[in-house]
């Protein structure tokens, strides 16, 4: 555990706050009128998900989590937990869905991701920003109907629900922007 | 090097119209220095700080100007009538993003004889200038008629509390700056503060040392400032009179004549109703000095010599211009800044 200056706070840092500890989601400096620089965090729980929102002065200390990233193996997911599995030491772990929920739709079973833990707890699973997935569930594009921008949803390997152009058929694979659960392009493989 | 071809012409066109907005009210125009040996002491503001080389090979420092108050005020000591100026301002330390930057454009303008609540109507008519020069079309949020909230109501409404029982209960609404009893109140006052603090089970920080200006900004920022409505320009009027500034009391109140405009959520303008009495000014130039125990006085001297009752309104030009052209941040609205590729 070390102190940081809240000034030098960055968008990622991983912080303790109240004993709980936090990922900075949104980070942005605020001088007011005549006083002292204050820095305004929106902090991302990663126990519950949960966001705080907290206003620190530029000289406060507060308490960075120095964090291991380790690589491991996704197992499989048992609606409550994700079970991984350490791929140096071969330990097996899990890391409760609540906190991760997004991540279940960018992982397939047997796949190495890279975690961030810290005292034996997994806070974060470092996804990619960009995840190819094949199209599990599609409608046949009606016959005829040529409009250009026309969309659909179409359902992936993973569960995702998305939206993408009519063309996209079931068994072709998508590029999916993981921020923001968006189509990108159909990948040709 | 990028920057928008249309904001380059439409900041000119703003200034046009500003300066031809003064000139009709018979505000004069001046253009006083950006290079001082004694700049105005905030404690808050780091400097940019060079040397002047003497031929003899010695040297001495000199400060780039954080704002010009302090030369148009000793114009106005010296028998100015109302007047403005349009230009420079730089501020170290600064942390660049999308609103902040160490250099920047700067319209200050002092009316004689007017009170903060005169100048928040010329400030309406700078916003419909500004609004006015350029081709997009600011909607209500940018150029409606400003609300005014005044701190207190701000405090009741989104902090919860009231923040003139504060300064009643403290002692702080009875006495000024100068008074012997003062220290003890604001101690009073800034546990009154940490107090409600902590029952919001806020992080306390390093808040056992905090001055009550300091404090007061925690709650302020926390709990106040986003939460205020952003449909319209707003001011928040009459902030407390501990918070060291230039701004006068209002007789027999614990608040100073001085408001700050907000459109859309975003800090652009301050305004004082200026403080002329010597032995304050005088206070806050001890309290405020980077060096306490030598203060230069000559300023608070030759202001309080003949500085007629007025008010002065600084606002960020860059901002408003940004704000009226519906830009979310100050990118590319001026040539070569040095900070374009710093901004993150």
């Amino acid at each position: 555990m070390g102190m940081i200056k809240a000034g030098a706070i960055a968008k990622g840092t991983y912080l303790l706050e109240k004993n709980e500890p936090f990922v900075v989601a949104e980070r942005e400096f605020v001088n007011p009128g005549k006083g002292s620089a204050f820095v305004r965090l929106k902090l991302k729980n990663l126990r519950s998900a949960a966001v705080l929102k907290v206003t620190h002065k530029s000289q406060d200390n507060c308490e960075e989590i120095d964090v291991d990233e380790v690589e491991s193996q996704f197992l499989y997911s048992d609606g409550t937990n994700y079970h991984f599995m350490d791929s140096t030491t071969f330990d097996q772990f899990e890391v409760p869905m609540k906190a991760h929920e997004n991540a279940q739709y960018y992982m397939l079973e047997g796949e190495t991701f890279k975690l961030t833990r810290w005292n034996e707890e997994t806070l974060d699973i470092r996804l990619p920003p960009k995840k190819d997935l094949l199209v599990a569930e599609a409608e046949e594009a009606v016959k005829g109907d040529t409009v250009t921008g026309a969309t659909k949803y179409v359902i992936t390997e993973t569960n995702l629900k998305v939206k993408v152009p009519i063309f996209i058929k079931q068994g072709e694979k998508i590029r999916i922007n993981v921020e923001s659960g968006e189509y990108q392009e159909r990948i040709n493989d | 090097m990028q920057f928008k071809h249309e904001a380059i012409k439409e900041r000119a066109v703003m200034y046009r119209g500003i300066r031809d907005f003064f000139d009709r009210c018979g505000y004069l125009e001046v253009d006083t220095p950006l290079l001082t040996d004694s700049p105005i002491p905030e404690s808050h503001i780091e400097l940019f700080q060079t040397r002047r080389i003497q031929p003899d090979g010695t040297s001495y420092p000199l400060y780039l100007i954080p704002s010009p108050e302090i030369w148009l005020k000793m114009a106005l000591a010296s028998g100015s009538s109302s007047l403005f100026q349009i230009g420079r301002c730089f501020r170290n330390g600064e942390q660049m993003d999308k609103w902040h930057r160490n250099e920047f454009t700067m319209l200050e303008w002092y009316g004689v004889d007017k009170t903060a609540g005169d100048n928040l109507i010329v400030m309406q008519e700078i916003i419909e200038v500004a609004a006015g020069s350029v081709n997009s079309e600011a909607g209500e949020e940018v150029s409606g008629v400003i609300r005014k909230i005044s701190m207190e109501e701000a405090f009741r409404e989104f902090a919860g509390f009231s923040l003139e029982s504060a300064l009643e209960e403290s002692g702080l609404s009875e006495i000024n700056r100068a008074s012997s009893g003062y220290p003890s109140a604001l101690a009073e006052v800034s546990d009154i503060f940490r107090n409600r603090l902590k029952e919001k089970k806020l992080p306390t920080g390093e808040m056992e040392k905090e001055s009550a200006a300091d404090l007061f900004h925690r709650i302020f920022l926390t709990f106040v400032e986003e939460a205020l409505p952003a449909d319209r320009p707003l001011a928040i009027t009459h902030w407390p009179a501990f918070i060291p500034t230039l701004a006068r009391n209002i007789p027999e109140t614990p608040w100073a004549d001085r408001w700050e405009l907000y459109i859309r959520g975003v800090e652009v303008a301050n305004c004082y109703g200026e403080e002329t009495d010597e032995k304050l000014l005088k206070k806050y130039w001890e309290d405020e000095s980077p060096d306490k125990t030598n203060p230069d006085f000559r300023w608070p001297q030759l202001i309080a010599g003949g500085m007629p009752p007025c008010s002065g309104t600084a606002v960020g030009l860059d901002r408003l211009l940004a704000l009226v052209r519906g830009d979310n941040n100050l990118k590319g609205l001026d040539l070569f800044p040095i900070h374009d590729s710093m901004l993150r």
